[in-house]
Parts: structure tokens; sequence; C-alpha cells
């Protein structure tokens, strides 16, 4: 397994209009986060990176969503690094990272950096590419080189999953999706049996994957002192 | 786009996470984010933060006295 932290910095896309695919991918994202982002709740929603930043949540309860980009667009609240958040700790109650991690040079930092400023119950969504799929394997091929694609870093599900475990957060949702080499594909996929065959049975090969993940920490309670029963009857000084 | 009031419950300091106070120039109208523990002030460019450490300046007690007040 390749280590996560590398030297250089991913080419970074600032648009899904840069991906293959991308507007599409973004289509599917927000038609499956639409139902899940109703259960939000908290007054702070923060979307990390450029791709996140043009996702929209409208049936959102949080109202204060901004968006944390590194460099200057349209969809930009504030400019900071996603490896050293400028957010107070334990202050965000909703993170959305769309294919954040794919593109970040450290994915460590980047997760420690969120779990230091989610609110305890909070909400985190996490989408990326998948290894295990067409696209996984397309993104090895020496074809297309000018792709972000081959940017991409592909994590796993159950890695990203193993690191949420070791940081407290529950993962409370996963869903793949998209059947598609992504490279050679069309802007829109066509609409064959094959494709709705895999989509049904082969769930677990799409090119993305989405989790929802919830921080969890046990809350402090007070230990008691052991309850004792003070007698009626105190022979006082009848040792002595 | 005016200033978003709301930022500043979550905006904190990059490098050591403390609360920033907002210092705001009605004859300018240019604003900036500062942080007092490390002297130093972060730009707001067309109201948009700028909390990298790379375009922060630093400043001295003196001049830190004098934006504060």
């Amino acid at each position: 397994m390749k280590p996560a932290l590398i030297a250089d910095k991913p080419r970074y896309p600032i648009s899904w209009h840069e991906l293959p695919m991308g507007p599409y991918m973004r289509e599917l994202l927000e038609a499956y986060l639409s139902p899940i982002s109703r259960q939000f709740f908290g007054y702070h929603l923060v979307k990390l990176g450029s791709l996140s930043g043009e996702l929209a949540l409208p049936d959102c309860p949080i109202k204060h969503q901004v968006t944390q980009t590194l460099i200057h667009l349209p969809s930009t609240s504030y400019l900071g690094k996603a490896s050293e958040l400028p957010l107070q700790d334990n202050s965000v109650d909703t993170f959305v990272l769309a294919n954040e991690l794919d593109f970040s040079r450290d994915p460590h930092q980047v997760l420690r950096e969120v779990n230091r400023c989610i609110m305890p119950d909070g909400h985190l969504i996490i989408s990326g590419f998948n290894p295990f799929s067409l696209a996984g394997i397309a993104h090895l091929l020496p074809i297309r080189r000018e792709s972000f694609l081959h940017n991409a870093r592909f994590f796993s599900c159950a890695r990203v999953k193993d690191w949420l475990q070791l940081l407290g957060f529950e993962v409370v949702e996963t869903r793949h999706m998209l059947w598609s080499s992504l490279l050679f594909a069309a802007n829109r996929p066509k609409d064959n049996r094959l494709r709705r065959w895999a989509e049904q049975y082969l769930a677990w090969n799409g090119a993305i994957y989405v989790l929802v993940a919830r921080k969890r920490e046990v809350p402090l309670s007070p230990v008691r002192p052991n309850w004792r029963t003070k007698p009626k009857f105190t022979p006082l000084g009848a040792s002595t | 786009m005016a200033f978003d009031k709301k930022l500043l419950d979550i905006l904190a300091c990059p490098v050591c996470k403390g609360k920033l106070v907002l210092k705001q120039d009605n004859e300018s109208q240019v604003n900036s984010l500062i942080c007092r523990f490390d002297r130093l002030v972060y730009p707001v460019r067309d109201n948009i933060p700028v909390l990298l450490e790379t375009e922060a300046t630093q400043v001295s007690s003196d001049e830190l006295q004098q934006l504060i007040n």
C-alpha cells in the first residue's frame, strides 16, 4: 500500500468541469445528499475545497454554509489551507469534503484538522474515487495524461473508513455510484442494459463512493461517591 | 457583498488556532483580521478573509496596540 503522505502536492481541479464526467458526478452527489442533508443540524457548515464549494445543498437546514478554498473563486467565503484549517476547535457542525482527500498531499493531516474543528455528533461527508472500479484501472493506463483523473490519489473506501474509525467517527452510510471508466466515457453515461445491470449488482464497483460519518464522543460523566448509610446509633468512645 | 460577520464565530488564526479580532477602517473600507498572540495581521480582500500565514503581516507589540485601539 502506498503511503498517504507524498512529497509534491497533486494538481488540483478548480471546478467539476475539469474532471471527466464531472458535472454528472456533481448531479449524482447532489441528488444523493439532498435527503441526507435534511438531517443535518447546527449553525455552521464548511465545504472544503473548490469541488465541495460547487455542491449545492438547498434542503440543508443549516443556513450558514461557507466554502474554504486555497485560491480566489466565485464560491469562496475565505481562503485557507485544508491542512491548516483557520477554524476554532469544536466550532463547525458539518464538513463536506468532496474528493478533497484525493487531491491532497497529506490526507491524514486534513482529517486531523477536521476532527479538531468538528463538533461532537457533527456530520462529515467524504466522497472519493474508488480504486476497485473501471476508473481505478483507467487511471493507471498511460492514456490522456492531461486528465485530472491521473492526479487523483484513489484511496479505497475501506482505507478512509479505517482512518475515520481511528479518529472516533462512526460511518453512518456508504454508497458507491457511477459505474463507468470516466476516462473513455462521454459527458453522460449511455443508458444501456450492461450499465443498468452493473449498477444494480456490481454497486461496489462504482467509480465514486460517498461516506456519511458522525463524530462520536463519550461524554464525561462525574464519578459519584459510594453511598454510605449513616448509622443512627454511634457508640461514642465505647472502644476507648 | 459585505463582510460575513457570522464567519467570526468560527474563524481562527491558522497558526495558533486562537480567536481573531476584526479591525474595520471606515474611511478606507479596508478590513483586517488580527491575531493578538502571534501579532499577525491577516488581510481581507474584497470582503474575503485571506487566512494564509504567507499572506499575513507580522507587526510589533506597539503597532498591535495602535491597531486594536
